[in-house]
């Protein structure tokens, strides 16, 4: 009988093993040095150079000294805040009757209340572009008299529009830091003397006060980093934003100018690092014991069915009525023909799907980048949050913390980034990803991975870490543990960041607008630029098909059981 | 002043019946404590009395005047109930001078008035120097005195404690239960005490009411329940107690004889001749007796030295008798042993199920 226990041969497992870890998270840092760290770097390093008489800063310096980039700084500090006005009051309002009260249907209103989370911002700018015009509004004597431009296209209509869709972010943050609130804290007061109203000013609003800066500090940042609605609404509004302004001089000068772009993009940046440090100051608040029993809901009492009656109505106003808007402009025959059940067509939808090539094209390309970025990132993100989280590897912790930094800045900003690192032939190989479909997937990759990595983490760190210890002394290697006990306890969070992944890629425009290339289109961009040539209808039915496709997503991954929080939209 | 009383209370959760039928009433001044496993009903029983929950069915009655009835409870904040949580619940917003000026801030009470009531709570809890700290800057044992000082403070005629001690070391609950004993008395309020520990709500409470699956099984002074236990639920969860099937033989004198397993013993409790029921044994009415007659044989089948006496684990020989635990000061026979048991008190159970 061989005996298991002799030196050779246990020293030579152990080498085995240890090389196969080492292996493993060698290539995730590689994977994430080269996709996140590197470019923007490379970003920092450009946009810092000296100018071409060599004076410090002298890039960064002389961009920022023209008028052009201060008004666009200005227009989007003022926009983002005013915006963040708007996301705060809504998404405050909402959170605290959906979280607090005894109010009916909450899980459609909550859905409802989502909605602007699962569609794209370009698709909302159209929507709400839709809906303001005369078409649909005229038959109700609401439309702006024709030959006036939509009141839309200006900072007050961005402010409209930004303030709804990042609504969501805030309603997001209240929601979660009023559902930790234990019940023994508001059950205390009452006991104390304390009526409803006055247990919510003394007690619940002083602890969610976090939350809501938290929210609103991501609302402010997400409203920064925004490309589409400024771009629908801002460009012909002559209302420029820092995002609405990179793209514009990249469109007019091409690569040539990426240094002085850089420049802007770091600045753009720098706003939102500032922004995420205030959130993190923000999320710290109050230390919470971890409670009792959640929260008992009070009750409206009589006021319950008005309270009920006013929200539906407002978050039909905002979520619901702008996509009815594109469906209906979807199906009319012509910009400015009114819908009826005799004019409606599905010509549109012809146009879109089989005779405009580029569509059909970007219908393709944009399957494709989802479906690859989803794929990629989840086998990625597996290994990388078991190797952090059960393993407490201190290398795959610092890869799983950077890993955010591309998601985290605006997505012009790591578009540009990824430019300047891949514009250059690639060593070895001698072609250039610049100008394929290639750059777009190498920055997806980038931007993506927090997706489905924060999901996962989250998973992981459910697991108990004994399960793969056990599957350890029964002799499985690395690989073997992941796929036959890590995977089967983490697959459904890991399946649902894919999804968001595959859902977010999918209606993509920020990166995409500025790495896209005739014939390597997305759909975004495809939506973009169908409405800019005046095709409205071609334009409203992409989207509606983008959203069709995007909810029929979001209801797959309701049903899976996940921890809590994975997918934002479920109540 | 402030009796609290229930009649007929009932509270369903869904299919749950989580308080059946409930009739108690705590006189004005009384340490009372609601017993039993978890899941018996008795939280749920606190939070019909604090007025968080409206019963189905039955009046609660504070201080002689109906504040729920079914369906309808007058709201918490206007029952002048103090709480101390089980959690504490301490907002951690505020100082700690601040979470015990709250409900007298809530109130409405005078500037100067307030400071002297919180600085008089705070005192008598000890804590005079953290006043101004928060509360996630305090020790567990310093959290539950804040929590009991804000209850003081707002002077309430009932307080309720929600297993106060359930969060805090062995050793902090002894001071702790002094503690709660030395409030009792100094401010005479009406104390309605929950907990699973039957040790602490034997030491504290005049009263006690043994709950179980949403009935009460008994309510009755401390020493009743465990001598007398009024069933066979009350009385393996009070002290330990053995339940033992006997078959009664007649009255001989005071006591009652009884036949438990072909054995003649003389217990207390009434009875009819011929009837069967069930008897309440504890380990100290049990002795390791030389005598053959009158005494139980058996075997030991298990021995735990506990300092100052060791636990003997003796099966009955007696067929599908139970074991029986035998507190034995003195050196103790092997394990394996055959020993005699001589029983020298037992409590016929009244209502034998």
């Amino acid at each position: 009988m061989v005996n298991a226990y002799s030196a050779g041969s246990l020293s030579t497992v152990r080498k085995r093993s240890a090389s196969s870890g080492v292996f493993l998270i060698a290539a995730l840092a590689i994977y994430v040095v080269v996709l996140a760290v590197w470019p923007l770097a490379r970003l920092f390093y450009e946009a810092l150079l000296p100018g071409r008489g060599g004076e410090l800063l002298g890039v960064l310096l002389a961009q920022w000294r023209a008028p052009a980039a201060q008004a666009a700084l200005i227009n989007t500090i003022e926009a983002s805040a005013l915006a963040t006005l708007v996301s705060v009051t809504i998404g405050v309002i909402v959170a605290f009757l959906l979280a607090l009260t005894d109010i009916r249907g909450k899980a459609a209103l909550t859905f409802i209340a989502l909605l602007p989370l699962l569609v794209p911002s370009q698709i909302t700018a159209l929507a709400w572009i839709e809906l303001t015009s005369s078409s649909v509004l005229a038959p109700l004597g609401l439309a702006p008299a024709p030959g006036t431009t939509n009141p839309l296209y200006s900072k007050w209509g961005i402010v409209l529009v930004m303030g709804i869709e990042h609504s969501t972010l805030v309603f997001l943050a209240v929601r979660a830091g009023l559902r930790n609130l234990p019940r023994d804290l508001i059950e205390a007061a009452r006991l104390g003397g304390a009526h409803p109203l006055r247990v919510a000013r003394s007690v619940i609003v002083p602890l969610a006060l976090p939350a809501i800066l938290a929210g609103a500090a991501l609302a402010f940042v997400t409203s920064i980093g925004n490309f589409g609605i400024p771009a629908l609404l801002g460009i012909p509004g002559r209302y420029t934003m820092l995002t609405t302004l990179i793209y514009q001089h990249l469109q007019g000068f091409g690569p040539r100018v990426l240094g002085e772009v850089a420049a802007l993009a770091l600045g753009l940046g720098a706003l939102a690092v500032a922004g995420l440090l205030l959130r993190a100051i923000a999320v710290r608040g109050f230390a919470i014991e971890p409670g009792s029993a959640p929260l008992e809901p009070f009750r409206l009492g009589r006021a319950r069915m008005v309270v009920a009656v006013l929200l539906w109505i407002m978050l039909i106003i905002i979520a619901v009525m702008p996509l009815i808007a594109l469906l209906a402009a979807s199906l009319s025959p012509a910009l400015g023909v009114p819908l009826r059940f005799d004019t409606a067509t599905l010509a549109n939808y012809r146009f879109a799907l089989l005779e405009q090539d580029a569509t059909i094209r970007a219908f393709a390309n944009s399957f494709l980048l989802a479906f690859t970025t989803a794929v990629v990132s989840a086998s990625v993100a597996l290994p990388l949050a078991y190797l952090a989280t059960m393993r407490q590897n201190r290398i795959a912790r610092a890869l799983d913390a950077v890993a955010d930094a591309p998601y985290a800045v605006p997505g012009t900003v790591l578009a540009i980034a990824i430019i300047l690192v891949f514009l250059p032939p690639l060593p070895l190989l001698q072609v250039s990803l610049y100008g394929t479909i290639g750059i777009i997937l190498v920055a997806y990759l980038a931007r993506f991975l927090a997706l489905v990595l924060r999901p996962t983490m989250a998973a992981m760190g459910l697991v108990n870490k004994s399960l793969d210890e056990a599957a350890q002394i029964a002799g499985a290697s690395v690989l073997m543990r992941l796929r036959a006990v890590i995977l089967p306890s983490v697959a459904p969070s890991v399946v649902a960041g894919a999804l968001l992944i595959f859902m977010t890629a999918f209606n993509e425009l920020t990166v995409s607008a500025l790495l896209w290339s005739t014939g390597r289109e997305t759909l975004g961009v495809v939506v973009f630029s169908l409405h800019y040539e005046g095709n409205s209808p071609a334009a409203a039915a992409v989207a509606a098909i983008s959203v069709a496709v995007t909810l029929a997503l979001a209801m797959i991954a309701t049903t899976f059981r996940l921890p809590e929080g994975v997918v934002p939209w479920r109540a | 002043m402030a009796s609290v009383s229930l009649e007929g209370v009932s509270k369903r959760f869904g299919a749950t019946r989580a308080v059946e039928n409930v009739s108690l009433t705590v006189a004005d001044g009384e340490f009372f404590a609601l017993l039993g496993p978890s899941g018996c009903g008795k939280t749920t029983l606190l939070r019909l009395v604090a007025g968080f929950e409206a019963p189905d069915a039955g009046t609660v009655r504070l201080a002689n005047e109906v504040v729920s009835l079914s369906g309808w409870a007058l709201p918490p904040e206007e029952r002048r109930i103090g709480m101390v949580f089980q959690s504490y619940a301490l907002w951690p917003n505020m100082s700690v001078a601040e979470n015990v000026a709250f409900s007298l801030r809530v109130r409405r009470v005078a500037s100067d008035e307030r400071k002297r009531r919180v600085a008089t709570a705070l005192a008598m809890v000890g804590l005079e120097a953290m006043a101004k700290r928060r509360p996630h800057e305090l020790s567990g044992g310093q959290r539950q005195r804040v929590a009991l000082a804000r209850c003081l403070a707002m002077r309430p005629a009932i307080v309720l404690l929600d297993e106060p001690l359930a969060n805090l070391d062995v050793h902090l609950r002894e001071a702790m239960q002094q503690e709660f004993a030395r409030f009792h008395r100094e401010i005479g309020a009406t104390f309605i005490y929950v907990t699973h520990d039957q040790a602490e709500a034997m030491a504290l409470a005049n009263r006690v009411v043994v709950m179980n699956d949403g009935r009460v099984e008994q309510a009755a002074a401390p020493q009743a329940l465990y001598r007398e236990p009024a069933t066979e639920m009350v009385a393996r969860f009070v002290g330990h107690g053995m339940v033992v099937p006997v078959e009664i033989i007649g009255r001989e004198g005071p006591r009652m004889l009884v036949d438990l397993w072909g054995v003649r013993i003389a217990v207390r409790g009434e009875g009819d001749a011929g009837e069967c029921r069930s008897l309440c044994l504890h380990a100290e009415n049990l002795v390791l007796t030389s005598q053959t007659t009158s005494a139980i044989q058996g075997r030991v089948v298990a021995s735990a030295y506990q300092g100052a006496a060791t636990v003997l684990t003796i099966q009955p020989n007696a067929a599908n008798a139970p074991q029986l635990r035998v507190e034995h000061a003195s050196a103790p026979p092997a394990v394996g042993a055959s020993v005699a048991v001589a029983v020298r008190d037992g409590w016929i159970i009244r209502n034998t199920a």
